[in-house]
Order: C-alpha cells, then structure tokens, then sequence
C-alpha cells in the first residue's frame, strides 16, 4: 500500500513537473561534467601527487600536507593577509559607494550627473589586465601621482614597493574600479524610496541632514546591509585578478592572498599537493563563511538567497 | 524634495563641484593612457609625459595597426562574447524557473539548490579542471572559454529572485496540472523579466570581455587569445626585462607608447558599446529582488 | 671566503678555454662529424612548443612553420617542424606547468627550466639524450655547449642522463660593468675611478655640483631586486650573495649568509646614509632607472653590456653632449684583484620527449643553427641577414630554436677593433662585418656612440676578464620543495637587505641567517651538499 501511495505521488509529480526537470537537465549536465568531475582532484591534498601517476595511483600521505601547511613560516601571514585585504576592500568600497550614491542623488544638474555617472562607471568595464597596466604606471615612483603628491608635499609615497602602501593602493583602485557600479544599485534603492516621506518631513520642517538621517539612509540601509553580507561571504577571497596584476616581490609579504599562494605554489612552482592543501582549507573556512552570511541575510535583511 | 528642486545652495554648488572633481580624477589615468600612447618615444622613456601628450607622435598606433594579432585577438574575444552571452543566458533562465518555485511547489527544489550552492564552495582547483578538458579535447577550442563556466550560480540567484516577486497569480498559474512550464516561461515570464534580463546579459559581456585567465591556460595558440589573454601576456613580456632574451627584442619595439597603445585600442570596443550597456545597468536587479 | 680552485679543475678549464677560443677563432668551424648534419631521406617532421615572440614580421605569405629559415632546414636535414603549440613569452612557464602537472602529451621538444626538467625527467618522460649528443653533435655545438666546464650540460645532468640541451646565452649577459658619465668627469677635472673608494668620490662630487643641472642629481644606480649594483659592492667586499662556494672544508655553502655580506650591506648602508644610493631606490625598477639615465639625472649606472642598448642609447638619443664610458667592477682597495660574479650561461634547456621517434633530429637542429649562425653558412646567414627584405627584422626568431655561443661576442669584438686598427676587412666574418658595417655607416651619432661603447668597452673588459668570473658550484637537479623554498628564502633576502640598507641595525642580518638556516636553508645546504659530494 505505502509503496503504491509513493508510486502514485511520484507519478502525479512527474506529470506536474517533468518540464521544470527537463529543464535542469543542461544546468545538471554542465555542473557534474565541468564542477563535480574535477573534485576527484581533492585527493591531490592528501598524496605525494606525481602527474605521471595520477589521482588515483600518487602515494597517500594522509594529512601531511596540511601539516607542513600550519607549519610554514608564511602561512599564516598568506591568511592574515586575505581576511585583511579582503575586510579592508569591503568596508571601504561600501562606505565610498554610499557616500558617492549619496552626494549623485543630491545633485541638481541632471545631464551633469549623469556625465560624473557615466566616468565613475567607466573602470568597471575594464578588465584588471588594463587598469592594472594603467595603475601601475601613474602610480609608479615618478608616475603622474607621484609628481602631484611631490608638487603638494615635496616626498614621493612608494605605492608599488612599500608593503603598506600597496595595501592602500589595493583598497583606492577597488574603491576606483568597483564603487560607482555599486553605487548604481545603492541609487536605485534611493529612487524606490517614497517621495511622500521627503514631503512629510520638509512640512515638519526637517533640515537636508535630518531629512538624510531619518529618510534616505533607513531607506537604503537593507540593500547596503544586504551588499556587505554578501560581500563577507567571499572573504577568504581577496581578488586574485587584482593582486594578481599589480604586485611585485617586494611587497608579497603583505599582499599575498591564498588565491595568488595557490596558484604560485600549486602550478608554477609544481608544489601540486600543497597547492590544493591550502585551496581546500580555503574552501572549507570560505564554504562556513558563506552559509553564516546567507544565513545572516535572511536573518537581518530578510533576504532569502537560495 | 520637489520643493527645493529649483534653488540651488551652498550646498549644491559644493557638492556638484566635488562630484564633478572626482569624475575628473577617475578619468585621469585614462587621460595618462592616452597622453602616454599620443607622445613620442624619446619622451615617455624619459619618464616626463603625464596628462598631456609631449611630442605628438601616431608612431605606436601606426606599429599597433600592423600587428595582425591584435585584430585576431579582438576578433576572438567578440565571438567568446557573444557565445558565452547566449549560451549563459539560456541556461541560466532555464535552470533559473524550476527553482524560483517554492519546495513546496516543486519537491526537487532542494535538491537542486544543495545541487549548485555546493559548486560555489568546492572546486577541484585548475589541475584536475585542466586534465578534464584536455581529455575532452577543448584544449584550443573556444568552447572552453564559455562552456565550463556557462551556469554562474550568482546569476541564477538574481533571475531566480527575480521570477520568485513577480506577482503570485502568474506563479500559480505554473502549479496547474498539465500546465506548459515552457509556454509559461517563454510568454509570460520571460516578457516581464527583460530589464533583469538586459542587465545580466551586460554582466554576460562585460565578464566575458574581460576574462584572461582561461585563454592563457588553455590556449595553446597565440592566434586564438582573446584580447585581454594577449594584452597580459603582452604587457608581462615588455616589463619583463630581466630575462636574457628579451632584450633585442625590446630594442625593436619596446616603448611605453607601444603597450599604451595597445591598451588604449583594446578599450575601444567597449567604449563603443558603453553607453548602452551602462543603462542597463541601472535598472535594479538587486532592488527587485529584496522587496520579497 | 676566497673562489679557490683545484689544480685539476684549473688546468681542465685552461685547456678548454683554449680549445674554445680555437673553435671560434679559426673561422669557418667545420662540422667534422660527419653524422651531425646528415639528412633524413624522408622527411620527418619534429613538433615543439614554441615561444612566439611579439614583433616578430614576416614577409608575405610566409609563417612561423614556414619562412626563409625553417625552409633551409628542412632542405639541409630534411627536418620539418610543427609549430602548432605556441606560447607568447609572458606565459610560457605557466602553460607548460600547466601541462605537466596534467600529464598531458607533450610535443617532441620544448625549452624548460631546471625544475620541469626534473620533474618530467623523474616522471621518465623526457629522453636521456647523452648518446645522441655524444654521436651527433659536430664539433663546434660541443665547443659551444661545453663552455665553462661543462657547465650548461652538467646542470642539464639528472642521476647520470643527460635530460636538457643547453640553450646558453652571452657569457657577459650577467656580469655587472660600471657605466659612467665622461663629459661629468671631465667637467669635474677627474680621474676615470680605480677602486670602489674612487667610484663613491666621483659620485659623491656628481652630487654635490649636481651635475645633472636639473632638480636632483643622483649618485649611484641601485634598482629594487639590488642586481647588479649590490653585485659591485658585495664582490669588492668578497661577498657573493646568491651564489653556492666551497668554504675551507670543500662543502659548498651559501653566499647570502657569508659574514662579509655583512660587511658589504655595511657599505651600502653608508652610500644611502650619504645620500650616494636614491633614497627611493626601494621603489625603482631598472626601467625606472632607465628614464633617469635618458633624463641625465643619474651619471653612474652599474650593469651588464647590454644596459647600454637599453638605457645609455637612450641618454645618447635625448642629449648629444653625453659621453659614456664602461669600466670593469672594481676592488676594494688600490692593488687587490677582483673577481665579479656572473650569471651561469644558461638558465634553459631543450629537452626531449620520451615519445620522441628521432631524438638525434633535434641535435642536428642544433648542429645546424649553430653552423647558419657561427659556422659554415654564416655567409649565407647573415648575407640574408644584411638583405633589403630582412634588414629590420632578426632572424633568429625564424629559427624554432636559437642560442649564443657564451664568447661570440667577445670575439666579434676582437676582430672588430682589429679590422679597425689594421683596416684590414678581409679577416671579418660576416657577422663582424655586419657590425663592421653598421660603424662605418651608422645611421645616428647616437647609434654610432652606443656601438663604440659595446664593442671597445663593454666587450673589451669582458675578453679580458670572463676567465675570472664567480659562478655557482651548484649545478644539480632541483625539486620542486627545493625551487619552492628557494624561492620564498631569496624574496626574504633581498627585503631584509633593501631594510638594512635603509637604514635598520644591522642585527637585522644576524637575525635573518639564523631564520634563512630555520625556514628551509638547512634542508636547501643539505641537498646541494648531497649533489655536490657525488658529482664533484
């Protein structure tokens, strides 16, 4: 009977439904092909892994990897510098696209404003292979920045060699590359905020700061807390195309993420295993990070991801 | 608001002139590009060209224009561009529709979603990835480029939450037995979700435009880079001074012109497309989504 | 630490000094073996990957697989290549990292460095290519790829088999020399300095009357990786950073962690202190250093002939009056000998695929670029080379493999300044006679300038002193743990070093030798010295 009661149901959801399957059947495909095939790859982490011998005949090593990982003198500034990089990217680019969607939303001049959108946009079409060749150049110790900077205060800041700077830099050129974009979206909350509620403040004789405190940032408030929680769940991630770019030996010891370790370690240097050892701790801590943020954006944003 | 549309304070003029003060920053390190590419040789490798042309001089661009591989290069791009645009889009709607149901709806749901979100945390990592495709014999072929990541889970989000705040009576009309999830999708929801669509299809564009990593990988053909494959390897062999080889040919052609110059054309396709597509931006696919 | 040498090695290497000088000298070399350019009677093809150049024209209708020079080997040997893999310069180490890590097929040949070397040697997919080398190579590849001891093949040496061709380069091309401002000299009424002491008083008088007449004149060149400035200090001081010397016991130890590094940082911490070294050096790249050679802003540049290309030409294009002059590295005190590290010769080598059906085609590729290049079809070489159609362009990468004989160049040099002493053309080969030509018929001052100062500056110093220069010890196999830590020690060297110059204690050294012994310099002397007691 309760065989023939799932039978049943199986049949009716089938009838209902086997469009919605057929559907996924692409999304299924591509996935387990070009996603799930290539984690058989995982057990590089846990063997001496020779490419001759492959995945399945390398010698087993069990946790070594990850051993000598804790142990190297370098791993834990790599994750230090991440989640760094990473907060300091998130916090400013935020800040800087609330403030920007802010101050564009307050401009009068409509063709103006959309001129400084427009330029602000701009960086985000762009590649980082091409801003990365621009940056470096105007930033460099005589670059166009630096001339200005001496002109003003008569030193040269060392963006590119001084482990600090670059970490500004890093921040400014995400801030420059990323924050008109973001704050295209930030503006679009803006202008779904009711005009009714500027009106009935401007009776009750609020001041432009009042009417921003108590009307324009509540209104925004859930899409900035939405952005910034999905931003921290990819904090383990640092952008690897920037970093990538733009840094240099003299500045890794405070630039360099897991993501560019990984790929220097585990290809170019032929370190196959310890490569995937440190890119699994990175998806392990990342995949918790990323459950916590969807988890908080539903909880404080009532934003439902999946 | 309305009420102080016209007069203009303080406050305005301030605020309108640093506005106006940051565009013009923003803009600067093009105005260098384009400064450095239009002067000539003797003067950028003096370091002493910034936001201005010094010597005016086309040299660079008339040795870009004779390079064929930059011809080549941006004609891969464009096709990767237009493949990846429509196969992504495709699949992403199509993936997207059964799941924007909720479990109760459509049972599978959670399975599908388990399914994808598992995709965005674990990876084999670039080795077993390139195994995979070697043995599938998409070494060279452009279908790596837009195949293998054709479904970004990001995107299927943003449609899905799109389809889930349409209104509820076109929802239910999808739980009707029998009912044609194909006809539904492409007549109904599809007609309502074209702004969700436009912006999408520029993230589509923009990400594929801009994607380098892969062709370096798995190209093994300097004829089939796309364009910003062949720019990073380019950029990286001219600022690459130290290795021996390099030096006569640097002789021949190195100049910061040249690699501004080639920069400065790499944009122009983009340029063209820009004002388009940054509308498309605009139309506030997170927005929609977050009123649910 | 004193470079000693054993008796034996000394007298071996005198002799093959002498064998290699009377290779190159006795013009055209002659290819005795008679198997080294014996043609296939049907035609075989080789595929390689191949490292595509940017700049690189062809004529119409012709193509990297198929141009004036692939064709004549294929006519000589009856080799044809397939060129279909091919990677732009910027990327060819990762891809082909890449594609071992992947196990994928690889082509017939391809160029690696010593880490991929022995990484597909130990995966059994390369082929020991010592019999072939033994059996084809004619006799003037083995002169060339035998310089200095054997080094480029005994690093290409894994567990007895050969398993990677050297591809060797200019034996200058890592020898630091000294380039200075004549006209500043001789505004200052000085004297060309002999002794590092001398070099800090002209630069320190360049400074001081700022001679650059601009906003800052700076002293002396130092880039951000230190290079080849820091070689000139630390050799002057007997340091040798970077390099693997036998200390007393016969064991090899490393440079870096040498106490008269110690001495040396000393020094340049002074020079920066006294302003001589840019006080921003720390965020300069030799490009950088480059434009302020071009600007007339820096009158002392340290580096390796062809800095001169790169950069002096440019000083000579943007300001008439400038004069240079090269001088060799120099001692500490008046009267000592100096002995100046060098580059080893070659960095890469051309291995072959166990999968290879006619391994002994690529050392007749080799016999024959090196007879099209320096031997017996040099005429035809750079007759084409001197051709109309060919004239902006360099041959060489129409060849799908190239590299220099360590010394051509000191002895295009000799032959040149000869044929102008004597007026005597008849002796040139036509590569010195192209050089020759391109003197007599510059097509700038500046042009003429910087070939006057590479062929009776740059390359007169190198003739005179290649035979004392500082190499490695270590020529063995490394790993990828012992290329990983390698790495990770010599980004923490040159930090810690640019740090001290800049001014921190000097402590900061002591500090750091312990650390570069704690993080993996133990385990790197312990192999090196595990390679060194068997192969001695």
């Amino acid at each position: 009977m309760k065989n023939a009661s799932i039978s049943v149901r199986l049949g009716n959801h089938i009838r209902r439904h086997w469009q919605k399957h057929l559907m996924m059947i692409p999304c299924l495909g591509i996935l387990i092909l070009f996603n799930y095939v290539p984690m058989v790859g995982i057990v590089m982490g846990f063997q001496n892994y020779s490419p001759s011998k492959g995945f399945f005949g390398s010698p087993w090593v069990g946790l070594d990897w990850f051993k000598f990982m804790f142990n190297m003198s370098n791993f834990s500034s790599v994750i230090w510098n991440t989640l760094f990089i990473s907060i300091l990217k998130i916090v400013s680019l935020q800040l800087a696209s609330v403030i920007f969607a802010l101050m564009l939303h307050e401009m009068k001049m409509p063709r103006t404003r959309s001129l400084v959108q427009g330029a602000a946009i701009f960086p985000n079409f762009l590649s980082w292979v091409v801003c990365a060749g621009i940056i470096t150049d105007v930033v460099a110790q005589d670059g166009m920045l630096n001339q200005i900077i001496h002109a003003v205060s008569g030193t040269n800041i060392s963006f590119l060699t001084n482990p600090s700077w670059f970490i500004v830099l890093l921040v400014i050129t995400n801030v420059w590359k990323d924050a008109g974009y973001n704050a295209v979206i930030i503006m679009a909350a803006l202008a779904g905020i009711d005009p009714n509620l500027y009106e009935a403040a401007d009776i009750d004789g609020a001041t432009r700061m009042q009417k921003m405190r108590y009307v324009t940032l509540p209104g925004i408030s859930q899409i900035v807390a939405m952005l910034t929680i999905l931003a921290l769940g990819g904090v383990m991630s640092g952008g690897f195309d920037q970093i990538w770019n733009m840094y240099n030996a003299t500045v890794r010891s405070s630039s360099e993420i897991i993501d560019t370790y990984v790929y220097r370690m585990g290809v170019n240097s032929g370190m196959y295993s310890l490569g995937t050892a440190v890119g699994l701790f990175k998806s392990a801590v990342g995949a918790v990070l990323l459950l916590l943020s969807h988890w908080a954006a539903k909880k404080y944003a009532g934003y439902q991801i999946f | 608001m309305k009420s102080n549309l016209k007069r203009k304070t303080t406050f305005d003029y301030i605020n309108s002139a640093l506005l106006i003060l940051i565009a013009i920053i923003g803009i600067c390190p093009f105005l260098h590009l384009l400064s450095v590419a239009f002067s000539s040789g003797n003067m950028t490798s003096q370091y002493l060209v910034s936001i201005y042309p010094k010597e005016f001089s086309i040299e660079a661009f008339k040795e870009v224009f004779q390079d064929n591989r930059m011809l080549t290069a941006t004609w891969v791009s464009v096709k990767r561009v237009f493949l990846g645009t429509v196969i992504t889009m495709v699949l992403t709607i199509l993936t997207a529709y059964p799941v924007s149901f909720s479990a109760q709806e459509f049972g599978a749901r959670k399975f599908y979603v388990t399914f994808m979100v598992i995709t965005m945390m674990f990876g084999g990592g670039l080795i077993p990835c390139y195994i995979l495709n070697s043995r599938l014999g998409l070494i060279n072929k452009i279908w790596v480029l837009v195949v293998p990541g054709a479904i970004p889970t990001f995107n299927v989000i943003v449609i899905m939450n799109f389809f889930r705040n349409l209104p509820s009576s076109i929802r239910e009309a999808g739980m009707i037995d029998g009912a044609n999830d194909f006809k539904l999708l492409l007549r109904i929801y599809a007609p309502l979700s074209l702004p969700c669509f436009a912006t999408l299809i520029t993230f589509c564009i923009i990400g594929h435009w801009n994607a380098w990593f892969d062709g370096m990988l798995y190209m093994r053909n300097v004829d089939l880079y796309p364009l910003q494959t062949f720019l990073q390897a380019k950029i990286a062999s001219i600022s690459n001074i130290k290795s021996q080889q390099k030096v006569e040919q640097m002789l021949l052609v190195s100049d910061r012109s040249l690699m501004y110059a080639y920069i400065a054309l790499s944009c122009i396709p983009i340029m063209l497309v820009f004002p388009i597509l940054s509308k498309h931006i605009k139309s506030g696919l997170v927005l929609g989504s977050v009123k649910g | 630490m004193k470079h000693m040498q054993s008796p034996k090695k000394a007298a071996w290497r005198i002799l093959s000094l002498a064998l290699i000088l009377a290779m190159l000298f006795s013009f055209p070399a002659m290819a005795e073996n008679d198997k080294a350019l014996e043609p296939y009677a049907d035609p075989i093809t080789l595929s390689m990957i191949y490292e595509i150049d940017v700049g690189v024209t062809f004529p119409e209708g012709d193509t990297i697989d198929n141009n004036v020079i692939t064709r004549k080997y294929t006519e000589m040997l009856g080799i044809n290549y397939d060129l279909s893999w091919q990677v732009d310069s910027g990327s060819y180490s990762s891809q082909l990292d890449q594609a071992i890590g992947s196990n994928v097929d690889l082509p017939d040949m391809f160029m690696l460095n010593k880490r991929q070397m022995y990484q597909l040697a130990q995966d059994g997919k390369l082929v020991d290519m010592m019999p072939y080398y033994e059996e084809y190579a004619s006799d003037g590849l083995k002169s060339v790829l035998g310089f200095n001891d054997n080094e480029g093949i005994e690093s290409g040496m894994i567990d007895g088999g050969l398993y990677g061709l050297p591809l060797t380069n200019d034996v200058g091309d890592g020898a630091s020399l000294i380039f200075l401002r004549k006209d500043w000299l001789d505004a200052l009424n000085l004297e060309v300095p002999s002794t590092l002491s001398e070099l800090i008083t002209v630069a320190e008088a360049f400074v001081e009357n700022n001679m650059s007449g601009r906003s800052s004149t700076m002293g002396i060149s130092m880039a951000r990786d230190l290079g080849f400035s820091w070689d000139v200090i630390a050799n002057a001081y007997g340091a040798y950073p970077d390099l693997w010397l036998e200390d007393e016991n016969g064991e090899l130890v490393y440079g870096s962690v040498q106490p008269q590094v110690r001495e040396a940082l000393l020094a340049a911490q002074d020079l920066y202190k006294r302003n001589l070294i840019h006080k921003e050096f720390a965020a300069q790249d030799i490009t950088r250093l480059g434009g302020y050679v071009a600007r007339g802003n820096l009158g002392i540049l340290i580096g390796p002939f062809w800095y001169n290309n790169l950069y002096i030409s440019s000083s000579f294009k943007a300001n008439p009056e400038a004069e240079w002059i090269v001088i060799n590295n120099l001692c500490l005190n008046e009267g000592d000998t100096i002995a100046s590290r060098a580059w080893n010769t070659t960095y890469r080598w051309l291995a072959v695929s166990a999968d290879c059906e006619h391994p002994e085609a690529v050392v007749k590729t080799m016999n024959l670029w090196y007879e099209m290049w320096q031997g017996n079809m040099a005429d035809w070489y750079w007759g084409l080379a001197m051709s109309d159609e060919y004239y902006d362009t360099d041959l060489k990468y129409y060849s799908p493999i190239f590299f220099d004989p360590p010394l051509k160049n000191c002895g295009v040099g000799l032959h040149l300044r000869e044929a102008f002493a004597t007026g005597d053309t008849s002796k040139l080969n036509p590569e010195e006679m192209n050089a020759y030509t391109k003197m007599t018929n510059p097509i700038s001052e500046a042009s003429y300038k910087a070939s006057y100062l590479t062929w009776y500056g740059s390359f007169k110093l190198l003739n005179e002193t290649y035979d004392t220069f500082v190499y490695t010890k270590f020529r063995g196999p490394t790993d990828a743990m012992f290329s990983a830590v390698e790495a990770t020690l010599d980004e923490k060297e040159i930090n810690t070093f640019v740090r001290i110059i800049m001014g921190e204690d000097i402590s900061l050294f002591d500090q750091f030798v312990k650390e570069w012994y704690a993080d993996g310099g133990t385990y790197l002397t312990t192999m090196v010295n595990d390679w060194y007691m068997e192969n001695q």
